[in-house]
């Protein structure tokens, strides 16, 4: 291993990084006398140059071997949800310009930014270690950028609420971690899932619940969902999008694989008759928890950022479902589902972030605020009608199909549809979803706004990543197959080794698979050795 | 030597004390506090693995120790910083005083 | 039968001490001698790390345990003034995190003192090898990524607190919130916040190989 090459591995992460450095230093040291907007327009400018360059570098970068006995992993699945993580920070940084929460711009952009390296590491990393480091890389910038609107009371306690039920998950999730380590002797995947089964120790099962416990917050799965609703209306709204988007992508995927990849031999059974000790029942409980809570207290809100807190809260139930079907189509069903999830929340945030700096709304805005929407700007309830009913799981919208390709997933997991009684109980909850997505709509094409209905002020940037956000969702629900098909692998091998890719051929699949199952035991890497792109490569990493 | 399990069992007590201290008390430097405790039985945790461990010369549980305490101190930094905006705007660190946001 | 040399006197003083001064930490009223119980306990914990041959980790922990982050919390409890006494009520919401507290430390000890397979001694006798200069190599080779990720998390850490915990606007000293708008008064007072943030950038860039 040379530094070069471990730059070249890390070169998107490294040009985001690099993005955040230039855009503190210019806005603290050359723009420090300009007025608010021209700095929230340069640094979101700086920001678009460094993550078209991230993203670029992502689409040419080759698939690399497993790093360092495992610690980082790169191939198409990862690069392609890097690319999604960074165009969704993208849009948050768009949405705030104009916003006046606060006067650190160059601060604000640069935490944004090394959130998302964290997310990126968090894709990409393949052991306790790196995945625990990117999880708090993720997590800090997150905390802080909630406490960002300093005027605001409801900032600050949104922040202090996140921390405290964060650090104190993150702190769950290091114990758990710590128990894997001296129960396995190892933190790579691939130590983790040849030494942890099931039933031979009482302390594995301990590990599992603690370990659990730390993504169960993360991605706001009932009952560690305390802190959403109060995050999601006290931060800024554009922070909130972005924690609400693509903190979800991230620790979902990680959630998934961690439990999938490295803990298979634990995973026990969740079917209705013959349920056996494991993960899988643990999720069980915690998705049927998650959407029975999320999409009843979702009906009784009046806040929409708290009604979309609610609703991500049910659909972190349904995403867990992906996750407890325990196979490679469920693992492909969940990365469509949370990839096509957060464009539409991300949407959804966008314009309540219009409506609310329409209204002037000092503690978020109400559902009586977005009354006679329709007559005041068309174009954003169209907008809305769109993501609204893509989450309410509308055909022909994208949400149609990621419920859908779940419940697919986990009906034919299992032994004999052991399994069909969550699908039941999901397809029953999105029912009850409907309603409280349905009082949107009233609010916005039926009831009547108070007074004269002034035209929305939009601005062009903004609208046009909504409307962009908005087809986004109408093309992933017409066309699903397209992204389908790049999460759906074709062998089982693949998901055992924790790679989800599509390989065109097979020598290109045994290649894939390779790496990660002799790497780290230390045995000759022929194979790879004959693949002329992963040559270089692995001749440094014996 | 001291066998493996009685490193364990106090690290398992330290982790109960923080989560008791962090779930039962109501002022937010005190919640702190007990994660704070809670991150140390973890490390005490891998420490006494990585000791007790066949493949000790590695230095895993070691490396992870020392990540966690640096991570550790940047979220005690953060969070204090929170702790003192809350300050600010409440003029208390009482998490019962702390309720603007409800529902 | 065991012998009295069998029984771990050593190890069995310094966890006594740890925990003792842990649960003071977590009981007292008074914080700051809360702060200071928490010191102690963090001292014990070294000694453990000393005890276990981890020498290393054993000097990071006095380090940052009890010279940086226990300092930071007793400055924060001075700053915000929580050093009189205060009486907070037990609450019904307290007496559910105890009874949390007391299932998960049953749980977690039941199967630790079952478990057979925890009761053994170390694989080696001698220290492991664990030298700074290896510890060093580790982590300018093998761990490089998470320790960029680490300074990142630094770096973030330290831009964070400053933005949150300065004063905007040095002329508002009345703490009762409004939520008008602040838009121009960033040239004054992102001065102190512009400083330390130069060494920061500088710093972390250097770390990059």
């Amino acid at each position: 291993m040379n530094y070069m090459e471990l730059l070249g591995a890390l070169a998107p992460e490294a040009i985001v990084v690099l993005t955040a450095l230039v855009a503190l230093a210019v806005d603290l040291l050359v723009l420090r006398q300009a007025p608010q907007n021209a700095r929230q327009v340069v640094a979101v400018s700086i920001t678009a140059v460094g993550i078209l360059a991230a993203i670029i570098a992502l689409s040419v970068a080759a698939p690399s071997p497993p790093w360092m006995d495992g610690l980082l992993i790169n191939h198409s699945t990862t690069a392609f949800l890097k690319q999604t993580l960074l165009v969704l920070a993208l849009v948050a940084g768009i949405l705030s310009i104009q916003s006046r929460f606060t006067q650190h711009t160059g601060e604000y952009v640069t935490l944004l930014l090394l959130s998302t390296v964290g997310m990126m590491l968090l894709v990409s990393s393949d052991n306790l270690l790196l995945m625990f480091v990117a999880l708090e890389l993720t997590s800090l910038p997150l905390y802080v950028l909630t406490a960002f609107n300093k005027e605001s009371p409801s900032s600050s306690e949104a922040s202090l609420k996140y921390f405290l039920i964060g650090s104190l998950s993150a702190a769950c999730l290091l114990f758990g971690i710590s128990l894997l380590y001296g129960l396995s002797g190892g933190i790579t995947w691939t130590q983790l899932a040849t030494t942890l089964r099931a039933g031979s120790e009482p302390i594995v099962y301990l590990a599992l619940i603690l370990t659990l416990i730390g993504f169960a917050f993360k991605v706001a799965a009932a009952p560690f969902h305390l802190w959403a609703p109060d995050v999601y209306q006290g931060a800024p709204t554009p922070v909130a999008a972005f924690i609400a988007s693509g903190s979800k992508i991230a620790s979902f995927y990680m959630f998934a694989r961690i439990f999938m990849a490295a803990l298979p031999g634990t995973a026990g059974s969740a079917a209705w008759s013959g349920a056996t000790p494991g993960w899988v029942p643990l999720v069980a409980a915690l998705a049927v928890v998650s959407m029975i809570l999320g999409n009843v207290a979702a009906i009784a809100q009046r806040s929409v950022k708290r009604l979309l807190a609610y609703s991500a809260i049910g659909h972190a139930g349904y995403a867990l479902l992906a996750i407890l079907s325990n196979t490679e189509q469920g693992m492909g069903s969940l990365l469509y589902y949370v990839v096509t999830y957060a464009v539409t929340a991300m949407g959804a945030f966008a314009v309540v972030n219009v409506i609310e700096r329409d209204v002037q709304a000092p503690n978020g805005e109400s559902l009586t605020d977005f009354a006679g929407l329709s007559r005041r700007s068309p174009l954003l309830s169209l907008c809305l009608l769109v993501f609204v009913l893509s989450l309410a799981g509308i055909p022909p919208l994208a949400g149609f199909f990621g419920k859908f390709y779940i419940f697919i997933a986990t009906a034919q997991s299992g032994t004999s549809q052991g399994l069909i009684w969550l699908v039941m109980l999901a397809i029953g909850t999105s029912a009850i979803s409907l309603y409280y997505y349905l009082q949107i709509l009233k609010q916005v094409y039926v009831v009547e706004s108070v007074g004269q209905p002034t035209p929305v002020q939009l601005r062009p940037a903004e609208s046009a990543c909504i409307v962009a956000m908005a087809c986004t969702v109408l093309i992933l629900g017409c066309a699903p197959n397209w992204l389908i098909n790049r999460f759906s692998p074709n062998s089982t091998e693949v998901r055992r080794a924790g790679v989800i890719t599509k390989p065109s051929t097979t020598l290109e699949l045994a290649a894939e698979i390779h790496p990660r199952i002799t790497a780290p035991l230390g045995t000759a890497t022929g194979l790879v050795q004959k693949r002329p792109q992963f040559e270089t490569t692995t001749a440094n990493a014996q | 030597m001291t066998p493996l399990h009685y490193y364990l069992i106090f690290a398992a007590l330290l982790f109960s004390v923080g989560l008791a201290g962090a779930l039962m008390r109501r002022n937010a430097i005190l919640v702190l506090i007990g994660i704070e405790l809670m991150l140390n039985a973890a490390n005490l945790n891998f420490i006494a693995f990585w000791r007790y461990s066949p493949t000790a010369n590695e230095l895993v549980g070691l490396m992870f120790v020392l990540f966690s305490i640096g991570i550790a101190a940047a979220e005690a930094a953060v969070g204090l910083a929170i702790i003192i905006s809350i300050y600010r705007h409440h003029r208390s660190t009482q998490l019962q005083h702390v309720d603007r946001l409800k529902g | 039968m065991r012998m009295l040399s069998d029984i771990p006197i050593a190890f069995l003083m310094i966890a006594a001490v740890t925990l003792v001064s842990a649960v003071c930490a977590m009981s007292l009223r008074n914080l700051v001698h809360c702060g200071l119980c928490l010191v102690l306990t963090f001292v014990g914990l070294a000694a453990t790390y000393l005890h276990l041959s981890a020498e290393f980790v054993g000097f990071a922990q006095v380090l940052v345990y009890v010279g940086a982050v226990a300092i930071l919390i007793v400055f924060t409890i001075l700053l915000t003034r929580n050093a009189e006494v205060t009486l907070s009520p037990v609450s019904q919401s307290s007496l559910v995190g105890l009874g949390i507290a007391i299932a998960v430390c049953g749980s977690l000890v039941l199967p630790l003192v079952t478990s057979p397979s925890l009761r053994r001694l170390p694989a080696q006798s001698l220290a492991p090898d664990a030298q700074v200069q290896r510890i060093g190599e580790k982590l300018m080779a093998q761990y490089v990524i998470p320790l960029e990720a680490l300074a990142l998390v630094l770096t973030a850490a330290m831009i964070g607190a400053v933005v949150i915990a300065m004063r905007d606007d040095p002329e508002r000293n009345d703490p009762s919130p409004s939520p008008q708008n602040q838009k121009d008064t960033g040239s004054v007072s992102n001065s102190p916040a512009g400083t330390a943030l130069n060494s920061s950038s500088s710093t972390s860039s250097s770390q990059r190989p």
